[in-house]
């Protein structure tokens, strides 16, 4: 894992913070991590935006791919498509499960919210999730 | 997902077999097999009991199934603690009514064992004993049940780790009731060392943030801290080019904003007041809201298309091979 990190062109000083967080990524399945990164490249991540997703949010290359898919079909079901804005902006989002995000979506939908307005306030508060959450 | 069959046999051997064609059933390769077969734990109870380690894995997996636990998060636990697969179903069972009782949802209690498997064998007490080192820090129950749905990790601080991370946050001049609120709001700062974070505050104050009002303010301080630094100091220089004051709290909402959505708002602005050599602070501040879309009569998408931080560069091999996992 710690070799993949490098790979991805993260410094040793990254590597360090990730462990101090998630000392636990070193067990990691390396296929899981593998795809969570190409699920980023997919949505046009850059490598810093890698680099920054990953040392922001150190739990996201332990989280099951699945969970992650799930997670943005909700969000592309909303007509959400910028997935690199919001996933720079609040890296956190990515530890959201599907189930959390059909919630939020209820409770917008409930508040008047058109399909358009969640998205626009998405984008315009990457944070809105954890201040619903709260 | 496939259900599996967890017909009873007599033999050792019968049941060496089906635990194996039930792990095959949910989905296990050779090699997450291979893996759960080396761990500690389950090599010891092999050689102790070999017909209970076979007899409970297909009936744990069953139970996983019936939860509600996904093909691919039963992997995922399984590979992160091979034990699960090993664990008494009572305790397990137990687990969940107890996390109901707490107002945690199956859901969410699916959501804490997957980060933190080794909790579907806790009892009552031991679940307590989390809860109470938060409630003797001065957190209240729901706070502790919030962090545990958030982020479940955080709640694994030892009584020690937890103080130490309070008595820091003391340190820069936050309350007792500001550092609840910003552990509550963003509860990985639970797992952050405070020398990581002593250096994120350092490099917010060389950047010339006022950082002892931002502390002031939990919740907008915990959404900057948590970002690497490149990406604050990307937010930075772009509010520090078009003349933002962050040493002045209010202008900490700007750091707290999408950058790519204030930078399209920006070029908008340039883009009617092109005659202007220099825009307004009350013109400036219009980037805070969303009324300036209506004001200027433009979407937000069309003004985002726009944005010179929406960057597409080529798909790669490996990300078009997961295509259509992400468009089913």
């Amino acid at each position: 894992m710690i070799k993949y990190l490098k790979n991805l062109g993260l410094s040793k000083e990254d590597i360090n913070i990730i462990l101090e967080t998630n000392d636990n990524i070193q067990n990691e399945d390396l296929g899981n991590a593998n795809k969570n990164v190409q699920t980023l490249k997919y949505f046009q991540c850059d490598n810093n935006d890698i680099k920054h997703i990953i040392t922001s949010n150190p739990f996201y290359l332990s989280i099951p791919n699945d969970d992650i898919l799930e997670l943005i079909c909700y969000l592309k079901k909303i007509g959400l498509n910028d997935f690199r804005i919001l996933f720079t902006e609040n890296p956190y989002v990515l530890n959201q499960k599907g189930y959390e995000m059909q919630k939020f979506i209820k409770h917008m939908i409930n508040n008047f919210y058109s399909t358009q307005d969640i998205c626009n306030e998405i984008y315009q508060n990457p944070y809105i999730f954890n201040e619903i959450y709260n | 997902m496939e259900k599996i069959n967890t017909t009873n046999t007599n033999t050792v051997e019968d049941l060496k077999q089906q635990a194996f064609i039930a792990l095959q059933q949910t989905g296990f390769n050779q090699i997450s097999i291979e893996k759960i077969q080396k761990s500690k734990n389950y090599t010891i109870l092999v050689k102790r009991s070999p017909e209970m380690v076979y007899s409970r894995i297909p009936q744990n997996l069953k139970i996983f199934q019936e939860l509600g636990y996904t093909q691919a998060q039963i992997i995922h636990i399984a590979q992160h603690t091979p034990s699960v697969l090993l664990y008494n179903k009572d305790n397990i069972q137990n687990v969940f009514q107890y996390f109901s009782q707490l107002g945690i949802t199956q859901d969410d209690t699916i959501k804490i064992t997957t980060a933190i498997p080794h909790f579907l064998n806790k009892k009552n007490t031991e679940i307590d004993t989390y809860i109470d080192n938060f409630i003797s820090k001065g957190f209240t129950k729901q706070d502790v049940i919030n962090i545990l749905k958030r982020h479940p990790i955080g709640i694994t601080n030892t009584s020690q780790s937890l103080q130490s991370k309070i008595d820091f946050l003391n340190t820069l001049g936050m309350t007792k009731e500001n550092i609840t609120n910003i552990l509550v709001d963003e509860p990985v700062l639970l797992n952050l060392s405070n020398n990581f974070l002593s250096k994120k505050i350092n490099f917010l104050v060389k950047q010339g943030v006022d950082v002892n009002s931002l502390l002031q303010a939990p919740s907008k301080a915990s959404k900057i801290i948590i970002l690497s630094t490149d990406k604050i100091t990307e937010k930075i220089l772009f509010l520090n080019k078009i003349g933002i004051d962050l040493s002045k709290k209010d202008n900490f909402d700007f750091l707290t904003q999408n950058i790519t959505i204030l930078h399209s708002k920006y070029n908008i602005l340039k883009n009617v007041n092109k005659h202007k050599k220099k825009l307004t602070p009350e013109e400036i501040n219009l980037i805070k809201g969303r009324e300036i879309y209506t004001k200027y009569g433009i979407t937000a998408s069309e003004a985002l298309a726009n944005s010179p931080y929406t960057n597409n560069p080529n798909e790669t091999k490996n990300s078009i091979n997961i295509k259509e996992d992400i468009e089913r």
